[in-house]
């Protein structure tokens, strides 16, 4: 099981790594920038459960648990607000399961994906858990 | 609501880890499957929506399709009120549903995300 520096430093990484294609390749790459503000997001949430252990939870290993965990701990409902539609996204940006392309466009990757819900749960992390990712 | 998928594993059956699903019932699939398509109907963006069950999994797999392709970040939000109402929902508590919002998909890209599942079919 990962530890909590281990999350935190995967989320700080992807969040660099988010930071520099949303700078540089945003309007070629939109659909990476997602998978990746998925990723932090990811690294957060698991980091925010080996910190609060709310539920009695500090880690889980699929996206199957991880769901249920935010959705069902009353204390995450309002990360699970944020971490879905991410969550999808990221699927969609891999999978391409709707269709031809991607269908967000870099516009709203940049301020729906990352400058909405990535900071919404980033804000939670901090706030609730004193965990500061960039 | 009728029958047309597997029989699900009886509704005491436990799920896996501390909050692991539990096995939702016939009816409460067709409670689900009610709540979410009456959502659907009031949204007037959707055009679709197909649940689906898996003979070995307590999951209730949704997908809601759209009718436009355009992303929306509304009818996305909307989703979400959806997906917690249902974990919310007094008599549907504990169950696993998986809600997935695909921007005007067609068929046989929704059969190809619910791959290995099997549709709730309607009477």
């Amino acid at each position: 099981m990962p530890s909590l520096d281990a999350h935190l430093a995967a989320a700080r990484g992807n969040h660099d790594l988010m930071t520099y294609l949303q700078t540089h390749r945003l309007s070629t790459d939109a659909g990476w920038v997602a998978v990746i503000a998925f990723y932090t997001a990811l690294h957060t949430v698991e980091a925010v459960f080996a910190s609060l252990r709310h539920g009695g939870v500090e880690h889980t290993a699929t996206h199957y648990e991880r769901r249920n965990v935010l959705r069902n701990v009353r204390q995450y409902l309002k990360v699970w607000q944020h971490y879905r539609p991410l969550h999808d996204a990221a699927s969609d940006a891999r999978y391409l399961e709707a269709g031809e392309a991607f269908h967000m466009t870099p516009v709203q990757v940049e301020s729906i994906l990352i400058d909405h819900h990535l900071k919404e749960i980033l804000a939670f992390a901090h706030r609730h858990a004193a965990l500061t990712i960039p | 609501m009728s029958v047309g998928t597997p029989t699900p594993k009886p509704d005491s059956a436990p799920g896996d880890g501390p909050f692991g699903p539990r096995w939702p019932t016939l009816d409460e699939v067709g409670q689900i499957a009610h709540e979410v398509r009456r959502w659907a109907a009031a949204s007037g963006k959707v055009r679709e929506v197909t649940l689906y069950t898996h003979p070995q999994r307590p999951t209730v797999r949704c997908a809601v399709v759209s009718t436009a392709r355009t992303y929306d970040p509304a009818l996305d939000d909307a989703v979400t009120e959806l997906d917690l109402a249902l974990a919310r929902h007094p008599d549907l508590a504990g169950i696993d549903v998986e809600i997935r919002l695909l921007f005007a998909a067609g068929p046989d890209q929704v059969a190809a995300w619910a791959r290995g599942w099997e549709p709730w079919l309607d009477a």
